[in-house]
């Protein structure tokens, strides 16, 4: 049998339980047999639950050890790992829970798998350095409207409808565990880095909206169209700079630029 | 060949804070690749300090070298961005394959130890230590199954291969150990059979033994029969860098010091030397 022919077939035990490799092994008719087979195909498995605990504590705290344990099984089956790192495996979690799961809840407890991944992405995102608001200061006052922001590496911002951040934050740090998974309020949030500490806050829909315009690439005069349309104009001005405040204080920007080309 | 480090251990999350308050005495620190795969924060932060204060080796667990895949080029991509920026005083993987097909098992899967794996082995191994600029150390893995098709002995073909790819290796003492229960040979015959001067670097582990095999779990303290094969090794191949590895069930690091301290004893070296 070729090599390649023979990691298939050991793969395909592996990962589907389909017998073939046996015939390739020495010793396959030994009463131990089938345990140090299941090294290998119970191993697969423990590994990735193991990672999946790591990644998603909330999950499992709030699915309770042995139904998260269950749901991740189901989930490995389903999603192979095809990144040389088992950090990165596990991301469409929330979504296979969204869509196996029929309860009342199953979309809060999407939003909270989807916030911790976010947690674990801002966890190792680029090191950057930010820029202080004393940059600010050599912009000429008809240049501001052109002034576009680059967000740090680690920023990350999600909009969720449900309890799943308290439920996070009960899992982390303890405290009055939520009484059930249900239905909120639309809020943003933003997550990033400062040093190697992981920070969030909510944001109101202004801020939302001037965040995702700053994500793009949008100037400051267009994050104050969209502030006015939240705000109102005649507040827009004065919510536009405390927005910037905010994320100066919050070292959320990189680097700053006064239209396409010049850097200041 | 490399310099001996002398006695180190497997740098854990567990420990950073321990080890950059105390400074313990360990002469260097094996880093798990993959952990600092990553484009920055906290494992990045934690690695640079630590290699600021102590010599560092990287080990890694995805090479996957010996699958019939092609190299994962974006892995020794990230490899070499590591290599760059830690200086590693040498990089290791294991002698195994991870996965086919494009996916990852995230094991140590056993080769067949047959001469056309040995010609693939050869091949790859020269691709990637061309490719990172330096000779890489390959691990004996542990396994609990063995192939129907093997032409030689584990240790025959770690030794050609080393030699015919002019790779160095990783000794792991322990999965000498659990091999030897598991597929029922004489460890000091394996020992016997490595060419000394091909030996870089010593790993010691600990086991779970299981009623007729052994099963590699790094979750112990070192086995009595694994320190006396490290003895033994040790009388035979010399001063080598040696390291405890514990992956789980990670005590505190005054533990694994003690443990160190056993290897430096078994060595002749004097824990106060």
């Amino acid at each position: 049998m070729q090599l390649q022919d023979l990691q298939s077939l050991f793969q395909r035990r592996v990962l589907e339980g389909r017998s073939g490799i046996e015939a390739e092994l020495t010793d396959s008719g030994g009463e131990d047999f089938s345990a140090r087979l299941s090294t290998y195909t119970e191993g697969y498995r423990s590994r990735l639950l193991e990672a999946l605990e790591t990644t998603y504590p909330g999950v499992k705290a709030a699915l309770g050890e042995a139904e998260f344990e269950r749901t991740v099984r189901q989930f490995v089956e389903a999603v192979r790992s095809r990144h040389y790192s088992i950090r990165y495996y596990g991301e469409p979690l929330g979504d296979f829970i969204r869509a196996t799961r029929t309860e009342t809840g199953a979309e809060a407890l999407q939003e909270l798998a989807r916030w911790e991944w976010l947690v674990a992405e801002v966890f190792d995102a680029p090191d950057d350095t930010p820029i202080g608001s004393e940059r600010l200061t050599a912009i000429a006052p008809e240049s501001w409207p052109l002034v576009t922001f680059v967000l740090r590496a680690s920023v990350r911002s999600v909009a969720i409808s449900s309890n799943a951040v308290q439920w996070w934050r009960w899992a982390r740090e303890g405290g009055v565990k939520p009484s059930a998974f249900e239905g909120a309020p639309v809020t943003s949030w933003r997550l990033w880095r400062q040093g190697v500490r992981t920070m969030f806050r909510s944001m109101d829909a202004a801020e939302s909206a001037a965040l995702a315009v700053a994500s793009t690439a949008g100037a400051f005069g267009e994050m104050c169209e969209v502030i006015a349309l939240n705000v109102g104009p005649a507040e827009a001005p004065l919510r536009a700079a405390s927005i910037l405040n905010g994320w100066f204080t919050d070292e959320i920007i990189s680097d700053l630029a006064v239209g396409p080309d010049e850097t200041q | 060949m490399p310099e001996n480090l002398g006695f180190g251990l497997g740098l854990r999350p567990d420990h950073y804070e321990a080890i950059l308050a105390d400074r313990p005495r360990i002469d260097f620190f094996e880093a798990l690749t993959e952990n600092y795969l990553v484009a920055g924060g906290k494992p990045l932060h934690f690695l640079d300090r630590i290699r600021a204060e102590y010599p560092l080796v990287l080990h890694g667990v995805s090479l996957s070298i010996g699958s019939t895949e092609p190299l994962n080029t974006s892995y020794l991509t990230a490899l070499k961005g590591l290599i760059r920026r830690v200086e590693p005083r040498w990089v290791s993987d294991h002698l195994c394959w991870t996965g086919v097909n494009g996916m990852n098992l995230h094991d140590l899967m056993p080769m067949p130890f047959t001469e056309i794996a040995l010609e693939h082995l050869v091949e790859r191994v020269r691709e990637v230590q061309d490719r990172i600029g330096q000779r890489i150390l390959l691990e004996n893995v542990s396994s609990y199954v063995a192939y129907r098709t093997s032409e030689m002995t584990e240790w025959e073909f770690l030794a050609q291969l080393a030699e015919r790819a002019d790779c160095l290796l990783l000794l792991d003492v322990n999965n000498v150990y659990v091999n030897s229960v598991n597929h029922h040979f004489d460890p000091d015959e394996f020992i016997r059979g490595i060419p000394p001067y091909r030996v870089a670097q010593i790993h010691l582990a600990g086991h779970e033994r299981q009623d007729k095999y052994i099963i590699d779990t790094h979750d112990a303290p070192v086995a009595e029969p694994v320190w006396a094969l490290f003895k033994r090794t040790r009388a035979r191949i010399g001063a080598v860098a040696t390291m405890i590895e514990r992956d789980a069930n990670i005590p505190p690091i005054e533990e694994l010091l003690a443990e160190l301290d056993m290897a430096r004893d078994l060595s002749g070296m004097s824990a106060a030397a």
